[in-house]
């Protein structure tokens, strides 16, 4: 999946955990673009295997996700200690207060509901991230 | 969807005229000591006192008592009757709005997804106006396949919206079922092409015909044909079968079996709920709007039929549905019942009066089949029409002969002019009434249900104008 450029490796991996294979496309296309390596699931097991074994810097977690709901990912890998310091951003359609505080609660690090705008994403990632 | 015009339940008003807790204290607070006085100072003469006297006042209190308390225990046991009433109807509307909320949230929900992938892909193209003319084309077509989802998806939710509030414009006549069967069967074999899917037909070279919206027939069997499509595996067989049950006039059926996935046994019950899509894990999510089935319930339930499901983990699904033949002679009822559950289905209390007899429309067969549907009947003689003073009260329909029912018309009419039932109905908080006739050849069914369907479907009312004044009888 991510191409393999070497201005690549300067930037860090990021993880795309969403089941709807359009919204996928443009998360994958926009980080291409901007030169962030990348993996994709569709799948929130999935989800948590790579982020594990790859520990990528940032995930984007979509809510509702097959296999496990992105908000028990979450939790998951905030109370693993060896998983300290990945960002964690929720990508959702559910838009109401109760569901951002139900994302902050665990322990997400940004909430963006659907339909959100990729060059914001992008942004908000770079200023988490500590890319100008 | 906020209908002012839904009458409240039948008891819920008007309040007691006076709270009857408190004059009972009042009886026992005012009435006990005051008695006691009244006995002392009648029975005590002269320093004497005089038994006779004494029984016989006695004997009197108990008597007003006993019929104060009896009173007053018919105005409590009133009281918490309607009490009881009135927070049915609280929860009955705290429910309605649960539901409504829920509605929403997954309507906005389900709305957020396919717009998010037009706006990704539109910022995305202004964006990066370099990207080659394959992957912007690309682009472009996703943001055209999503906003038609959008659409389809605006559509279904009104489409059901309207139908569970019952304003939907049904255009009920005589049909045939095989003619809604073989279409969406020929629109069908036009959908997923790729998957080379075999679509067999197996009916009856001609079945009854059924009283219902040819359209609305067809959009239900094109969604289960449809979705037997979308979950076939490729190059499988999907068999569409159809046939008679029982006769006079007997029910349709029809059925859609595929060889999909299945359906797993605990997940059966959410199938007809709303944006409810069955996911296989590890799936890709189906595509349509999830109320595909919700909308082919309510079609088939509105025409009085059913629709069930059969199927095993694996083994495919059977689809099968049950719909009521149409029959000259029940023509008249079948359409009568029809507009009644609409107009229930809105949320009209209703009662129906029906009055008269004929030979074609047994008035008694229609009551008990209106009391299946959850029905308040009152049959009645002309004697005691003024029942239709029932808060909630919707229609009579006189089921009678031309003849009889003009009689009727008179009877009516003549207790209007003496004051005995109000000239204007809407003067009666929550009533509105109608009288219908049905002529004894019951050839003019059509017309009968262009009346109710106009009532019934008339904004911000559940019924209708006084059909009474609009046609004064013959003399008048």
């Amino acid at each position: 999946m991510p191409d393999s450029a070497p201005a690549e490796a300067l930037r860090p991996l990021i993880l795309i955990a969403e089941d709807d294979p359009n919204i996928r496309e443009a998360l994958a296309f926009v980080l291409r673009r901007e030169r962030f390596p990348f993996l994709e699931t569709d799948d929130g097991l999935e989800a948590l295997r790579l982020l594990r074994e790859k520990r990528p810097a940032l995930a984007f977690l979509d809510v509702m996700l097959p296999g496990m709901d992105g908000i028990t990912v979450c939790e998951t890998v905030k109370k693993d200690p060896a998983l300290q310091g990945i960002r964690i951003v929720f990508l959702t359609a559910m838009g109401q207060t109760i569901d951002f505080q139900r994302g902050y609660r665990a322990g997400a690090d940004a909430y963006f509901s659907k339909p959100f705008s990729p060059g914001g994403l992008i942004q908000k990632v770079k200023n988490m991230l500590g890319i100008s | 969807m906020g209908d002012s015009s839904v009458a409240p339940p039948e008891g819920a008003a008007p309040p007691a005229p006076f709270p009857p807790r408190a004059c009972g204290s009042l009886v026992v607070a005012v009435g006990l000591p005051l008695s006691g006085l009244l006995w002392f100072g009648a029975a005590w003469e002269d320093g004497r006192f005089l038994p006779y006297a004494s029984l016989l006042i006695l004997g009197i209190l108990l008597v007003v008592t006993a019929v104060l308390a009896r009173r007053l225990r018919s105005a409590v046991e009133e009281s918490d009757r309607r009490n009881v009433a009135a927070e049915a109807s609280v929860q009955r509307l705290q429910e309605m709005d649960r539901l409504k909320s829920d509605f929403l949230a997954s309507v906005s929900h389900e709305l957020r997804t396919p717009l998010t992938s037009v706006r990704s892909f539109s910022e995305i193209l202004l964006n990066y106006p370099d990207e080659d003319l394959e992957t912007r084309t690309r682009f472009l077509k996703i943001i055209n396949e999503e906003s038609q989802r959008l659409t389809n998806l605006i559509n279904d939710v009104l489409d059901l919206a309207k139908i569970e509030a019952g304003r939907i414009a049904w255009n009920m006549s005589v049909c045939l079922l095989e003619e809604a069967i073989d279409r969406s069967v020929e629109v069908a074999k036009g959908l997923e092409p790729e998957k080379e899917i075999r679509i067999v037909l197996d009916r009856p070279e001609a079945m009854p015909a059924l009283f219902g919206d040819r359209d609305r027939l067809l959009q239900a069997c094109l969604n289960l044909i449809g979705n037997a499509v979308k979950f076939s595996p490729p190059k499988s067989e999907i068999l569409v079968r159809a046939g008679v049950e029982g006769t006079e006039p007997g029910r349709l059926w029809f059925s859609v079996t595929d060889q999909g996935p299945g359906i797993p046994a605990a997940l059966k019950d959410r199938l007809f709920r709303k944006f409810e899509q069955i996911q296989e894990s590890g799936a890709p999510k189906p595509s349509g709007t999830g109320l595909g089935l919700a909308i082919s319930r309510e079609i088939v339930e509105a025409h009085g039929g059913t629709i069930e499901v059969d199927s095993e983990e694996g083994k495919g699904t059977t689809f099968r549905v049950i719909l009521p033949a149409w029959k000259r002679d029940t023509e008249f009822r079948t359409s009568m019942e029809f507009w009644i559950r609409q107009s229930v289905r809105r949320g009209y209390p209703l009662s129906v009066l029906v009055l008269g007899s004929d030979e074609a429309t047994d008035p008694v067969d229609f009551s008990k089949r209106l009391k299946a549907l959850m029905i308040h009947t009152v049959r009645s003689s002309l004697d005691n029409v003024v029942l239709h003073e029932r808060p909630g009260f919707v229609a009579v329909f006189i089921l009678a002969s031309l003849f009889a029912a003009e009689r009727i018309r008179e009877r009516v009419l003549d207790r209007i002019r003496k004051g005995e039932m109000p000239a204007d109905p809407t003067s009666v908080p929550n009533c509105r009434w109608a009288v219908e006739e049905h002529p004894k050849d019951g050839a003019d069914v059509g017309t009968l249900s262009a009346i109710l369907s106009k009532r019934l479907q008339a904004p911000g009312a559940g019924m209708p104008a006084n059909a009474i004044r609009e046609s004064p009888a013959k003399g008048e």
